[in-house]
């Protein structure tokens, strides 16, 4: 099997002639791997369409090809063809003590919009400001700039062949805590006062959000990529609710679903941290294929082992071990006694792969990743 | 329900306005400021934390609690002031260079300031010398010190050897949390305290505090 089909069967809950083992190496090891300052990756000029860069993108997949791991491809998407007359961001950038200072700034007729990211040599980029300051002002300003639909997108993606049959082509859609926090300046304190203080604006915005998201979703879903990814790092119960994620989440990933399986796409959940109380929510509640990265304490609280003896017929399970601690500091012989663990735990009669929590370090050993693929290629054997 | 448990649902539920309120109508009532804060407003906190360290309670209710804690506090600390009621200590707290990650130090700060403590917030991306400003100006007994990154919790140790190079290391006790944070590298950079969510910060702190 290619890595993709192998991917792909075990998204659909069956058995592949092995374990696919797709740890979540993105950004930072990949970009530490090319020696390069990470702003010099990101900010390379190219008209990307989607997360990163077009030689990030590239950069991931000579990563993927190292490893010789299962590739999960997340930074390509469809180009929004915008009208004539859309305000746009246009980007300025600047060199600063730590690296580099991109400002953007989109002139609307109702005032400016802007915002502020910094990218570093040797850190993950940061966003100081964001564009909605004045919650009700610049959201008509926003409005503006995203435009109230229809939208259009081209028809096809323009990176699909990059990733290949090394893995799975997975555009991302953000589900709405994440689309917020991206733009709403202030941090998720702002985000959840927000929620809290303005719940009636709060439904307007989420009304347009849903809108877009689902035209975006039909949009993906017609030019049939691998599967939709629907990214909810800020729904994490790390940090949001289950009351939230019903209030917000639910809707889109209940109708994205849908939309994905009639075009015979697959949707899949991204959500780290601490999420186990979404587990099932997600399992009985929607038609979501796939969910990761499940993550064990500390970072989450997921027992791989019970998600998948409850939840094991309903979603296909990736996940779980420990970036920021176990990936970073364990010897490549507890890697190993990990992944075997997991292996008996959750992979029986298929529909697991071997990955990680979220995001390996920048420093993460390359010698743990190997161990992984190792013991993937060697005990995952079906 | 008497007053002082109306003011601790109130703040239990979040709700600014009926928390200030109700604290209004107790001090309007002769109600001391500090049974006020300590039977009202704290014991009201003192369940949120307890609710939050066992997974009940998330972290967006936490924070329209402290708001409701807040609306309280704003009526009732000039009065504490004016009777030189004393805090139960003082923490200066902040995330450290190039980490820009604040919600879990400023659960930290709102759980500190819910349990009495006066809080000093440096911010995000705080350097050493940020650190030593604040030590020598607010003469703090406790310092907290946050990151989320793999790649910035090395600052930490960074600034418990100025510390001790600047002899301020017997003057505060060191705290450190944050998700990559873990008991073994808080004891490996010398610090103090090591709490792995903000609910239990409060109760590390109070323990450094009486074994000060």
């Amino acid at each position: 099997m290619t890595s993709k089909e192998r991917l792909m069967t075990a998204f659909r809950r069956k058995k592949a002639d092995r374990v696919p083992v797709c740890p979540d190496i993105s950004v930072m090891v990949p970009a530490k791997r090319t020696g390069r300052p990470f702003h010099e990756l990101f900010l390379d000029g190219s008209d990307h369409t989607g997360w990163t860069s077009e030689t990030y993108t590239k950069v991931y997949v000579d990563t993927v090809k190292y490893f010789g791991m299962d590739g999960w491809y997340v930074y390509g998407g469809l180009k929004e063809i915008r009208p004539p007359d859309a305000p746009e961001f246009i980007d300025t950038i600047e060199t600063v003590q730590d690296g580099k200072l991109v400002k953007r700034i989109c002139h609307t007729r109702l005032g400016d919009l802007t915002e502020e990211e910094m990218f570093f040599a040797d850190e993950p980029p940061w966003k100081e400001t964001k564009p909605v300051k004045d919650l009700k002002e610049d959201f008509k300003k926003l409005k503006l700039w995203m435009g109230t639909g229809p939208w259009k997108y081209e028809a096809t993606f323009r990176d699909r062949d990059r990733i290949g049959n090394l893995g799975v082509y997975s555009p991302v859609v953000p589900v709405f805590q994440d689309w917020w926090f991206n733009l709403r300046h202030g941090g998720f304190e702002r985000c959840f006062m927000d929620f809290h203080e303005e719940e009636e604006f709060m439904e307007e915005v989420h009304e347009l959000y849903l809108e877009w998201a689902l035209a975006y979703v039909r949009a993906l879903a017609k030019a049939h990529p691998d599967e939709v990814m629907f990214g909810g790092s800020s729904a994490s119960l790390s940090i949001s609710s289950p009351a939230l994620f019903r209030k917000y989440e639910l809707p889109l990933l209940q109708q994205a679903a849908k939309i994905c399986h009639e075009e015979g796409v697959l949707a899949h959940l991204h959500v780290c941290g601490r999420s186990w109380e979404l587990v099932e929510i997600v399992a009985e509640e929607t038609d979501i294929d796939v969910m990761e990265p499940m993550e064990e304490p500390p970072g989450g609280n997921v027992d791989i082992a019970e998600a998948k003896r409850r939840f094991g017929n309903k979603l296909c399970i990736k996940g779980n071990i420990n970036t920021f601690d176990f990936m970073l500091n364990a010897t490549p012989e507890q890697v190993k006694e990990k992944c075997r663990r997991l292996i008996d735990a959750a992979a029986a009669d298929g529909g697991f792969v071997l990955s990680t929590g979220d995001q390996c370090g920048r420093d993460t050993p390359h010698e743990n990743i190997f161990a992984m693929v190792e013991v993937a290629e060697t005990y995952g054997r079906y | 329900m008497d007053r002082y448990a109306e003011i601790a649902q109130h703040v239990q539920n979040g709700y600014s306005e009926k928390a200030r309120k109700a604290v209004e109508a107790a001090l309007a009532e002769g109600c001391p400021a500090g049974r006020v804060l300590k039977e009202g407003l704290i014991a009201g906190m003192e369940v949120v934390a307890a609710k939050f360290k066992s997974g009940q309670m998330f972290l967006p209710e936490v924070l329209a609690v402290a708001g409701a804690m807040k609306a309280g506090m704003e009526l009732v600390k000039p009065l504490l002031v004016a009777a030189n009621h004393e805090p139960l200590g003082k923490v200066v707290l902040g995330t450290v260079r190039g980490d820009m990650h604040d919600i879990g130090k400023n659960l930290v700060a709102i759980m500190l300031q819910g349990a009495g403590f006066d809080v000093v917030d440096l911010g995000t991306d705080v350097r050493v010398e940020k650190f030593i400003e604040a030590i020598e100006r607010e003469n703090p007994d406790i310092i907290g010190m946050s990151a989320l990154l793999t790649t910035t919790m090395v600052h930490m140790k960074t600034v418990i050897e100025v510390l001790k190079q600047r002899d301020l290391r017997t003057r505060v006790k060191v705290i450190v949390g944050g998700a990559p944070i873990s008991k073994n590298f808080a004891s490996e950079i010398g610090a103090d305290g090591y709490a792995r969510d903000a609910a239990t910060a409060v109760d590390v702190v109070k323990d450094l505090l009486d074994n000060k």
